[in-house]
């Protein structure tokens, strides 16, 4: 070997043993870093060999473990954890070194004697070869997440079970679209549509549209300062008004302005309501009929005791008259006798007639049915009416041939027909008096006519109330007691017939009453 | 002889009243109804004896009418009953007593000579 030879080689490999030495430092200054890296780091770092024996760990791993960073060596996590999770942890590392893949772990660690949790990335260390040889774990604490995540949870189904377990409907609307964004179960049952279909839905679809207005207002104003809005009627998905009281406050959540509603179903209540006041008003207006009915019987007795009164009082005057001899004047006598013989009549007259008021009044008042002629009826009355007509200068016609027999008490139709009768001669001067019967309608119609005063028209409706007299003088001139057309009327009703008058004052009047010819069931 | 007006629109107890008070000393005349009765009023009578029911006015009215126009006194003879109270409000308007129906003949007389001793 030449010396020159011999020069080039010590020369290359002194340049080799250079280059090695630069590298050898880089290495060490790499490492340097690496460790200076791994020393800074917030997390905790270890290296594990194949049996997850330590192999080294950073000085944040080793405070917590309380041991020198340099005795980790050849330790296993046996010394430092309970045997539970020293388990878990190396069943983790075997599986990950088998499978070769990074996991992320979330798991439960103990610092200080405090369990946390923490969370660790574990990677398996392959050699030069692709090899794996050992594992690479960093893990973090993430206690406080975990805990912010928890309780967001627990709060979540808090929530979530109070909206969904409501009592009450919990609808919200977006402020501006008016579209609804949230509806819990009740708020369905409420409104009779599914969550999915009302949240495609928005205000304007599930109130009537006439209250619509009216809606939106009470949105707007509960938009601006929340409170209840009474009453707000809801149309359901059947097509049902139904009514709720709307408790509404305005809410954000992220990005979106909301107005939240709770509704209440008070549509039972409110029909309550409205029946209860319509119960009440139906009282008040009993109240006040059976007020005006004691009012009006107050009165009927003072006008019962009036007209009782009257008669008498001339009768006993008549009376005392007559019992004082000093009066031997027979003239006197004879008037006396007469004055008292009308009196103690009329009299007569009104306690019948008020005994029958009280037997129709108390609805105590039978007919005695009886298949009766009534042309003979008509005829037997009018026969006896006839002597009052003459006295009069009137005359009496009579129109009521070929009639069908009809059901009917003999007795009240006599008195229907004499009162009428009656009336009719007491009230008319010159002229005549007619009466007449005939078919019509299923029923026989009886009229009489007169040619008498008349009735004016402001006076026929209270015709046919107890004691009322068109013109209480003549009345009184005639002894009339202003009961006779009431109980006329009582009568034809009970018959189940009516009775109507046309009339005009200085022409006469016309009365007329029909009488079914089926017995009124 | 002291004159009494007597209206009443029953005629039966009128001409009673009329024998009665007649018989005791006094000359009655009648009148059947208010009008009437404020009509014949103004003939110098001592005594104005009122029913109250009457067919075209009240007797209180006739009464109201009458009163300060027409130097007699008053009386009402009426089958409506009235309160103590109301008698002695009546005699403070100037009603002179207030008889009711049915009277007996004595007391009638009595009362009506007692207004006009």
């Amino acid at each position: 070997m030449t010396r020159s030879l011999r020069r080039g080689r010590r020369s290359r490999e002194s340049a080799r043993t250079a280059y090695r030495k630069r590298d050898e430092e880089h290495l060490r200054e790499s490492e340097c870093h690496y460790r200076t890296l791994l020393e800074n780091l917030p997390q905790k770092i270890f290296f594990k060999d194949r049996n997850s024996v330590y192999i080294s760990c950073n000085e944040n791993y080793a405070r917590d473990l309380k041991i020198n960073l340099h005795r980790i060596v050849g330790r296993t996590d046996f010394e430092f954890y309970p045997k539970k999770l020293a388990r878990k942890y190396r069943a983790d590392d075997k599986r990950i070194m088998k499978s070769g893949r990074i996991e992320d772990i979330e798991e439960e660690y103990i610092q200080d004697g405090r369990k946390v949790f923490v969370h660790t990335v574990k990677t398996p260390v392959r050699d030069a070869k692709g090899n794996v040889v050992g594992i690479l774990g960093i893990f973090w604490d993430i206690t406080k997440r975990k805990q912010t995540e928890e309780e967001l949870k627990e709060s979540e189904a808090k929530f979530r079970a109070v909206f969904e377990g409501a009592s009450d409907g919990f609808l919200a609307a977006d402020a501006e679209t008016k579209k609804f964004v949230f509806a819990n179960p009740e708020i369905c049952r409420i409104t009779g549509y599914p969550a999915a279909k009302l949240l495609r839905l928005d205000i304007s679809d599930i109130h009537p549209k006439k209250d619509l207005h009216r809606v939106l207002r009470e949105f707007s104003r509960q938009l601006r300062e929340g409170g209840i809005a009474r009453n707000i009627p809801v149309l359901r998905k059947d097509g049902k008004t139904i009514y709720c009281d709307i408790n509404s406050a305005r809410i954000n959540i992220g990005e979106n302005d909301l107005l939240m509603g709770v509704f209440r179903d008070i549509t039972e209540r409110k029909r309550m309501e409205d029946e209860l006041h319509a119960k009440n008003e139906e009282l008040v207006a009993s109240n006040e009929r059976l007020k005006e009915l004691d009012k009006a019987k107050t009165e009927f007795l003072n006008l019962v005791s009036h007209e009782l009164k009257t008669p008498l009082t001339a009768a006993m005057a008549h009376l005392d008259i007559l019992r004082d001899m000093r009066h031997s004047d027979g003239e006197q006598e004879l008037a006396s006798l007469d004055a008292l013989k009308r009196n103690v009549d009329q009299l007569k007259m009104l306690i019948g007639n008020i005994l029958e008021i009280s037997r129709l009044e108390s609805g105590r008042f039978e007919l005695n049915y009886s298949s009766v002629n009534i042309t003979d009826v008509i005829s037997a009355v009018a026969s006896e009416m006839k002597i009052l007509a003459d006295q009069k200068g009137l005359k009496l016609e009579c129109d009521a041939s070929s009639l069908p027999a009809i059901p009917a008490d003999s007795e009240r139709l006599r008195e229907i027909i004499a009162n009428l009768l009656s009336n009719a001669i007491k009230f008319t001067e010159k002229g005549s008096v007619k009466i007449k019967a005939h078919r019509w309608n299923g029923s026989v119609l009886v009229s009489v006519t007169d040619t008498g005063i008349g009735i004016p028209k402001n006076r026929i409706g209270r015709l046919f109330d107890k004691f009322y007299q068109v013109d209480p003088a003549v009345g009184r001139r005639y002894g009339g007691s202003g009961l006779g057309l009431w109980i006329t009327k009582q009568l034809v009703k009970l018959h189940g017939g009516k009775i109507f008058v046309k009339s005009h004052v200085g022409r006469g009047s016309k009365f007329s009453f029909t009488l079914p010819m089926q017995k009124k069931r | 002889m002291k004159k009494v007006l007597y209206v009443e629109d029953n005629q039966d107890t009128a001409e009673a009243v009329k024998v009665i008070l007649d018989g005791a000393g006094f000359t009655t005349e009648l009148a059947s109804c208010g009008r009437d009765g404020l009509k014949k009023a103004t003939n110098g009578f001592d005594l104005v004896l009122l029913d109250i029911m009457l067919p075209d006015m009240s007797g209180w009215d006739v009464f109201e009418k009458l009163k300060g126009h027409v130097n007699a006194k008053f009386a009402f003879l009426s089958a409506i009953p009235v309160s103590e109270e109301r008698t002695k409000e009546l005699k403070k308007a100037g009603v002179s007593d207030y008889i009711t129906k049915p009277f007996a003949k004595a007391d009638l007389v009595k009362r009506i000579s007692k207004i006009l001793k």
